[in-house]
């Protein structure tokens, strides 16, 4: 659904205040066919001949539906919007969150996630015999291995995964789900919420997958890139752009900017090149990069600079395709503005982040990486394992082996040795961080943390009322990237980063009344109860029990006070507490006393009121 | 006051940690080193601190009142907005915690508070009071302003990931943290943390329990029905925190957690989870709060002050420099170490875990 509106012009999920926010894999808001539940519009595939409305908060309902929406489509052309508003608050929640499943899986093992560590995994659990079940958010197998390519001496990515894929009809066939994602996770039990089609149209089931033993294996997140107009409609992740033109053919205009702070967005260009795409430039935030791609990018022409980061981006024109992209040097904490340049499509890469979502929710820890510039896995989780870049493995020698060795150490065999070798820093300039535009409080458009649904800005991660950064104070649930940029801008300490994430990234869902209720109160008896334990000693070693009545026939309310005159009201000179109701047929109350008074005449204090009371007769405690 | 070291190490991050490090040092001319956790605004709230509780026994009510009016003069003396006047709503639906509730309002009339029945069906079958103008510390602007009072007062902060601290059975402590190596005369164990880090269970007094609990921030469309709910039955206590969100505090049976913080927000609609944390905390078994020796040992441990125990401090500090009244040493003296029944007649009304 998500690649089809791309491909039909539809850039803009909605507006954040009035700033146009651009329609993602990872900020699509929810669509239904109008039967059944709602759908993720990302997981969900377009069929022929069924229709979708997006579920959310519109800006203007009435223009943009029925027959005002299709004389303004013929008036001014097809919506490049799905027109929603977006608010301080979140977007519609996912309500498979709070689902029960309807089926449970038993398998010795459950692999969350389809790329070459969890197909290494599902291979070897399947090779030895044990059921596996492998959860893949999207409709293939593979994962992103293929936008990396591969190095001299190693296996084709398709190589590779074709002899993986082979792997899962093993002696033990895998259950795969597909376009199937694993929201929670407790103990060994995965909740999963898969789209399915039956018969002609899409729907969805929560699945719970019983498992001995978890492999996590969720791969890495894209970083957004932090400068005004980061989610301006025409910016897209490198690795989101790749995807979408190599599973769906999805590239929108026919010239595109590249920005990176590492060397795969070269190959990503080198490939729209190829395609006829008009690549731009390629502007890179480190110096003087040294790279085989970089070299490749040179010799078909392709004019490259470095030490640039984008400093602004905003659309060319209101509701119109193209945008304009500014850059300022990146260097030793300078900051030069340099020219803009108008573009169709502006490919921001960032750095990466292991996705460990799925390991916070299931109690795992996590920690700022310094080197990395990332939050990494700290710890262990008994009966979990990491594999792949969610571990933080950046090759893919090291993810078939991490795969294969979480597997292997549960069954107490021998597990390959895990070397995550990354190519000689003489031949290949290391990752930079994600670059993080100078902070220019007055600049036009929104600086994103990240690309989720938080919109938590750069502005009130920074400054917010009392001088609390917004990020403490907005109640939403914060992103991986949220987190991981709001240390890169220096809002948040990296100490804090690991403790934040657990506590504010792994949950989802929603809080409702289900009905639970306090025990009803049990019904009056007859007996004499006995004084409650917070009054014991407050009359003495020896209290005695007493029945008193109002002189104007009142029933006490618990925890009257009792006084020898009606002057008093400190609490420590009371000589009573009432402390139940009177008994059937009768009136006052019933009180703990510290021992016969010298008088039966004496007043009760209800609520500030001095009221005449009198002891009608000791009671007995029931033993 | 130890020639080479501090007089005093307190362990804790809460509230009442950092005021009564303060106060022993500004006000008992003490030296005073506290291991903690640093604060950060991003961390959930682990405590929602008012200045009254439900309490049953009134010379704790008449401690607390006299405590916590020192400690706003103090605080506010800070800064502004460091606290913040609400009407807090405490909620009973037990016959027991009726009672409880009930005399709570007789003896909180008795002793100067504004406190009325409030008829709110919708809300809870049983006894609602609300308390006017109460204190409530507010999160976020307290602890930097108390970080820097600590500074202003020579008070040693160590980072508990960076100290290691060894207390002795005599109470005195060694604290090692990079090039610093000294001793403690007296060791305080400061909050549930600290004593489920430093004392194992059987080093802790038998009136002492772990007790699950959490923290959560929600967002609601709609707002609370107050700025302070405290649900006694349910084990649920929710704040407004800003326009859209909501901080809740629950404790006992983590099956029920969300079933009971769902009925108890009811009126605001579906809450939407932005964060959640989970951990335990000590209560006391009789419901008491216990200020006393840790078994077998001398480091004194401080529990189950409730949710009013920053505002306990200036009496506390007292009570650990020596410089006590009489009442108040009577008051700390009944809820020392478990000896026969002597804890029992200062027993509290203490909810039922849900």
């Amino acid at each position: 659904m998500l690649s089809a509106a791309l491909a039909d012009g539809i850039q803009i999920a909605g507006r954040h205040g009035d700033e146009p926010i651009a329609l993602d894999e990872t900020f699509a808001p929810l669509v239904s066919t109008g039967k059944g539940a709602a759908l993720p519009m990302e997981r969900t595939p377009a069929l022929d001949g069924v229709d979708f409305v997006t579920i959310g908060d519109r800006r203007d309902p009435i223009a943009s539906g029925g027959l005002l929406g299709t004389v303004r489509h013929l008036l001014v052309g097809p919506a490049r919007t799905l027109n929603h508003r977006f608010g301080d608050a979140t977007a519609i929640a996912a309500p498979w969150h709070n689902a029960s499943p309807t089926e449970t899986i038993e398998a010795d093992f459950a692999i969350v996630g389809g790329g070459i560590a969890g197909l290494s995994a599902a291979a070897a659990a399947s090779a030895a015999g044990k059921s596996a079940v492998l959860v893949e958010r999207t409709d293939t197998l593979g994962g992103i291995t293929r936008y990396f390519g591969g190095i001299d001496g190693e296996a084709s990515p398709d190589e590779t995964i074709t002899e993986l894929l082979a792997g899962l009809e093993g002696k033990t066939p895998v259950t795969v789900l597909l376009r199937a994602e694993a929201f929670a996770i407790a103990g060994t039990t995965l909740r999963v919420h898969q789209v399915v089609v039956d018969g002609d149209r899409p729907t969805s089931r929560v699945v719970a997958i019983v498992a001995r033993h978890i492999v996590i294996a969720t791969g890495a997140m894209e970083r957004l890139p932090v400068f005004p107009g980061n989610r301006t409609p025409g910016i897209a992740g490198a690795l989101a752009a790749y995807m979408r033109a190599e599973r769906y053919g999805v590239w929108p205009g026919r010239r595109a900017l590249f920005t990176t702070p590492q060397s795969f967005a070269y190959r990503l260009a080198l490939h729209a090149a190829d395609a006829g795409v008009a690549v731009q430039r390629i502007v890179d935030s480190r110096l003087a990069p040294l790279s085989r791609f970089v070299d490749f990018a040179k010799a078909m022409g392709i004019t490259l600079a470095s030490a640039l980061a984008p400093s602004h981006a905003e659309p060319l024109e209101r509701n119109k395709p193209g945008l304009r992209v500014s850059f300022s040097v990146n260097m030793d904490e300078i900051s030069h503005d340099a020219s803009a340049i108008e573009t169709d499509q502006l490919i921001a890469a960032g750095a990466w982040q292991p996705d460990i979502m799925l390991w916070l929710r299931a109690g795992g820890a996590a920690a700022w990486d310094e080197t990395n510039g990332w939050l990494a896995p700290r710890g262990s989780v008994a009966t979990l394992s990491l594999a792949g870049s969610a571990a933080g493995l950046r090759t893919n020698a090291a993810a078939l082996a991490s795969g294969k060795a979480a597997i292997l150490t549960q069954l107490g065999k021998s597990a390959p040795r895990v070397v995550d070798h990354v190519i000689e820093e003489a031949f290949e300039t290391p990752d930079a961080h994600t670059s993080v535009a100078p902070f220019r409080p007055h600049a036009k458009g929104n600086t994103y943390l990240d690309r989720g649904a938080s919109l938590i800005t750069r502005r009130s991660a920074e400054t917010s009322r009392h001088g609390i950064s917004g990020i403490a104070v907005r109640p939403v649930q914060l992103s991986l990237g949220d987190i991981a940029a709001a240390v890169d801008i220096g809002s948040m300490a990296a100490r804090d980063a690991g403790s934040v994430a657990a506590e504010r990234c792994a949950l989802a869902g929603e809080i409702t009344d289900t009905g639970w209720r306090v025990h009803p109160p049990a019904p009056a008896t007859a007996e004499v109860p006995a004084p409650p334990v917070w009054l014991t000693g407050r009359f003495g070693d020896k209290p005695q029990v007493w029945a008193i009545a109002s002189a104007d026939a009142r029933n006490f309310g618990p925890g009257c006070l009792v006084f020898t005159n009606s002057e008093t009201s400190d609490p420590l000179k009371a000589i009573g507490i009432i402390y139940a109701a009177p008994l059937p047929g009768t009136h006052g109350g019933i009180a703990i006393m510290a021992g016969t008074p010298d008088n039966a005449s004496l007043f009760v204090r209800d609520a500030g009121t001095a009221v005449a009371s009198r002891l009608t007769g000791q009671l007995k405690l029931k033993s | 006051m130890a020639s080479d070291g501090f007089d005093y190490l307190i362990v804790g991050s809460t509230p009442l940690a950092g005021l009564v490090a303060g106060l022993l040092a500004s006000a008992h001319g003490k030296q005073v080193c506290i291991v903690g956790e640093p604060f950060s605004p991003f961390r959930l709230q682990r405590s929602l601190t008012l200045s009254v509780a439900p309490v049953t026994r009134p010379e704790t009510l008449i401690l607390l009142q006299r405590a916590a009016a020192e400690a706003v003069r103090l605080v506010n003396g800070w800064g502004k907005g460091l606290v913040t006047r609400v009407d807090p709503l405490f909620i009973a639906e037990t016959p027991e915690s009726i009672a409880a509730l009930g005399y709570f309002r007789q003896l909180a009339l008795a002793l100067g508070y504004a406190v009325e029945p409030v008829a709110d069906r919708s809300l809870a079958e049983g006894l609602i009071l609300r308390v006017r103008d109460v204190q409530l510390l507010g999160h976020g602007r307290f602890e930097p302003a108390l970080e820097q009072w600590l500074g202003q007062h020579g008070v040693r902060r160590l980072d508990r990931a960076e100290a290691a601290v060894s207390i002795r059975k005599d109470g005195t402590a060694r604290i090692t943290a990079g090039e610093l190596a000294v001793d403690a005369a007296r060791s305080i164990l400061l909050d549930d943390e600290a004593i489920l880090t430093h004392l194992p269970e059987d080093s802790r007094d038998r009136s002492l329990v772990e007790q699950p609990a959490s923290a959560l921030l929600l967002e609601g469309a709609k707002g609370l029905s107050a700025p302070y709910l405290a649900f006694l039955d349910r084990g649920v206590t929710l704040t407004q925190d800003g326009r859209a969100g909501v901080s809740a505090l629950t404790s006992g049976d983590p099956a029920t957690t969300r079933a009971r913080l769902g009925s108890a927000a009811a009126r605001a609609g579906a809450l939407r989870i932005a964060g959640e944390m989970v951990f335990n905390t000590i209560a006391t078994t009789d419901g008491a709060p216990y200020v006393g020796p840790a078994r077998g040992g001398k480091a004194v441990v401080v529990a189950g002050l409730g949710p009013a125990a920053a505002f306990f401090a200036p009496a506390v500090a007292r009570h650990l420099a020596g410089a006590s009244p009489a009442d108040e040493e009577a008051w700390f003296a009944a809820r020392g170490a478990t000896r026969g029944n002597l804890r029992l007649q200062a027993a509290e009304y203490a909810p039922v875990s849900a």
